[in-house]
C-alpha cells in the first residue's frame, strides 16, 4: 500500500481549530471588531472586556442627555443581550492591569488571567487633570463616559453659574451644556480664539458670537491658576492667571486625553502617545492589533502617524482591525475622518486634520459662514466648514485622491467652489 | 450593528420619498443617530434638506429609517 503523506500547516490548523479573540475596550472600535469578527469567524471565541459597568452606548450623544435634551434610553446601543446573541462574552467592570504577548495573555485587576490567540486593544483614553490647586474639589467635572454626563446633569440643572476650560472640541460641548440649561457662564481660553490650532480668529470669531448669543462669554488669554472652595470642599470660584476671579459652582475641564497606555509599560509594544500600528491596525506584535483613538496608526493618506478620535474613524479602524486579525493584510485603513458641531444654528464640520499642513487658506462669506483648508506638501489634508457644509464631499474626495492643488489655492475657496473650477491634472482626478 | 443603531429595521411600505421636520421633544423609545454617524452622501442630503424638507436618501441603503431622528443643528426626524 502507498502511503500519503500530509503536511498541514500549522497556521491553518490553528485558524480551523476556532481562534480565540480577545478586545479590550466596549467603545464603537471594539464593539464594531467584535461584530466584523462574528461574521468572519462564526465559530471563534470572542471576549471582550471593558471597565465600565455599562455595554456599548453612543459616546457623541452623551453631550444632548446633559443638555437635557435626550433621555437616556437612546443613548444606549446595545443591551447585553446583542452579546449573548452573538455569543461574544462580555466582562463589565474588569480593568486590565498586565499584558503578556509572548505568554498571549492578559491579567485583570482581580488577578483573572484570559488567553488569546488574537488581542485588540481599543483602551481609549482618560481625561488629562488640571495641574492646579483644588483642581479635584467637588462640583468640578470633567466629561467622558456615561457616567460623567449623568453627573453633569444633574450638577448643572441646579447650579448658579459656570467656569468651562478648554478650547477645543471638547471644551465647547461643556459650554453648550451650560448653554442648553440656561446656566450663566464663563469659556476661561489661553489664547484669543477658540481652537486656535484650527482656526483663525475671524473663523472663531463666529463661534464666539454664537456662544455669546447662549449666555456664555468668552475670556480670552486667560485660564485657571487654581480653585477656590469652601468649608465643605466645593467648589467657588476659578482665578486665572491674571488675578481675575469667577465665581461657579459649576466647573467643566475638558483639556484632552491622556490614552491609557499604562498597561503596556512592561511590554515590548511601541507607543508614544498612542500605540503605534500600521495601515492593517497591527502593532509591532503580530498577534495585538489596536484600534480607536488609542492608536498612532500609519495614515495612508497623511503619509505619516496621526491619531484620530472621531466616531466614524474609530468604528472603521474596529472594522478594519478585526478583518486583518483573521486574514492580515485582507483591507487597509484608509479614512478622511469627521467630526461635527451642532450646538448651533449653523452647522460646523471638521474633516482630515485641520491643525496640520505647512499651508492653508480660508474665506469668510457671512456672518455664519466661513471656510478653512489646511494644505500641506500642495495636497489638502484637512478643513473646517461652518454654515455651509455642501463643500465637504468635494474637499474629501481631493484629500483622499491626494491632489496636488498648488498655486490654486483661492479657488478652493470660491463659495461656489467646483471641482472642474480646477486646472490641470487636479480637473481631471 | 444591531437593530438599535445599525441599518434599517423592517418599516411599512411607504412609497413617497422621505423627508425631515423638527422635533422638540424625544420620546425613550425613539432611534436617534447624531450627525457624525451617517456616511457623507447622508450628511450631504440632510445638510441640504434642513431644517425641513425632502430628503435625497435612499431609505433601503441609508442606515436612516423613517421615524429616526437626527441630531444637527436642529433635532429633525425622518418621515
Amino acid at each position: 500500500m502507498r502511503e500519503i503523506a500530509i503536511h498541514i500547516n500549522p497556521e491553518y490548523k490553528r485558524r480551523v481549530m476556532s481562534q480565540s479573540y480577545v478586545i479590550v475596550g466596549d467603545g464603537i472600535a471594539g464593539a464594531s471588531a467584535a461584530e466584523t469578527l462574528r461574521e468572519e469567524e462564526p465559530d471563534a471565541d470572542i471576549t471582550i472586556i471593558t471597565d465600565e459597568g455599562e455595554p456599548l452606548y453612543n459616546r457623541i450623544l452623551i453631550k444632548e442627555f446633559a443638555k437635557g435634551k435626550l433621555p437616556e434610553a437612546p443613548i444606549s446601543i446595545h443591551d447585553e443581550s446583542w452579546y449573548d446573541d452573538r455569543d461574544v462574552d462580555l466582562e463589565l467592570n474588569t480593568l486590565v492591569t498586565d499584558i503578556d504577548p509572548e505568554g498571549h495573555t492578559i491579567t485583570a485587576h482581580d488577578g483573572t488571567e484570559y488567553d488569546y490567540d488574537k488581542l485588540l486593544l481599543a483602551i481609549g483614553g482618560t481625561p488629562t487633570q488640571l495641574p492646579v490647586e483644588n483642581s479635584d474639589a467637588e462640583g468640578i467635572h470633567h466629561f467622558w463616559t456615561f457616567q460623567d454626563a449623568r453627573d453633569i446633569k444633574e450638577h448643572i440643572e441646579g447650579a448658579d453659574n459656570s467656569v468651562v476650560i478648554g478650547a477645543g472640541l471638547l471644551g465647547i460641548d461643556l459650554a453648550a451644556i451650560t448653554a442648553a440649561q440656561e446656566v450663566e457662564g464663563k469659556y476661561l481660553m489661553r489664547g484669543k480664539a477658540w481652537w486656535r490650532y484650527a482656526l483663525s480668529e475671524e473663523g472663531a470669531e463666529i463661534i464666539h458670537e454664537a456662544l455669546r448669543e447662549r449666555n456664555v462669554e468668552p475670556v480670552f488669554d486667560s485660564g485657571v491658576d487654581h480653585f477656590e472652595v469652601d468649608d465643605d470642599d466645593r467648589v467657588t470660584t476659578a482665578v486665572d492667571p491674571n488675578g481675575d476671579r469667577y465665581d461657579a459652582d459649576f466647573v467643566g475641564i475638558a483639556i484632552g486625553l491622556n490614552f491609557n497606555t499604562e498597561i503596556l509599560g512592561g511590554t515590548d509594544i511601541e507607543y508614544d502617545n498612542g500605540i503605534y500600528t500600521d495601515e492593517f491596525m497591527r502593532t509591532n506584535h503580530d498577534d495585538i492589533f489596536a484600534a480607536g483613538d488609542i492608536t498612532e496608526f500609519h495614515d495612508l493618506i497623511l503619509g505619516d502617524r496621526a491619531q484620530n478620535g472621531a466616531w466614524g474613524s474609530a468604528k472603521e479602524q474596529g472594522t478594519i482591525a478585526a478583518k486583518n486579525m483573521v486574514d492580515y493584510g485582507s483591507e487597509e485603513f484608509r479614512w478622511v475622518s469627521s467630526y461635527s458641531i451642532t450646538h448651533f444654528d449653523f452647522p460646523f464640520l471638521s474633516f482630515g486634520h485641520p491643525t496640520l499642513g505647512d499651508d492653508h487658506v480660508e474665506a469668510k462669506y457671512s456672518d455664519t459662514e466661513w471656510r478653512r483648508l489646511a494644505i500641506k506638501d500642495g495636497k489638502i489634508v484637512g478643513g473646517v466648514l461652518i454654515g455651509d457644509l455642501s463643500p465637504q464631499t468635494k474637499y474629501k474626495k481631493l484629500m483622499r485622491e491626494q491632489v496636488d492643488v498648488s498655486g490654486q489655492k483661492e479657488i478652493l475657496v470660491k463659495q461656489d467652489f467646483q471641482l472642474d473650477d480646477l486646472e490641470g491634472a487636479a480637473a481631471e482626478q | 450593528m444591531s437593530s438599535k443603531d445599525g441599518q434599517s429595521p423592517s418599516s411599512p411600505a411607504v412609497t413617497a420619498p422621505p423627508t425631515v421636520a423638527p422635533v422638540t421633544d424625544v420620546p425613550p423609545g425613539a432611534r436617534v443617530h447624531h450627525f457624525d454617524e451617517l456616511s457623507e452622501r447622508t450628511q450631504h442630503a440632510l445638510a441640504t434638506a434642513s431644517p425641513a424638507g425632502r430628503l435625497d436618501i435612499d431609505t433601503t441603503t441609508s442606515r436612516l429609517s423613517r421615524g429616526d431622528i437626527v441630531v444637527f443643528t436642529d433635532y429633525v426626524r425622518v418621515q
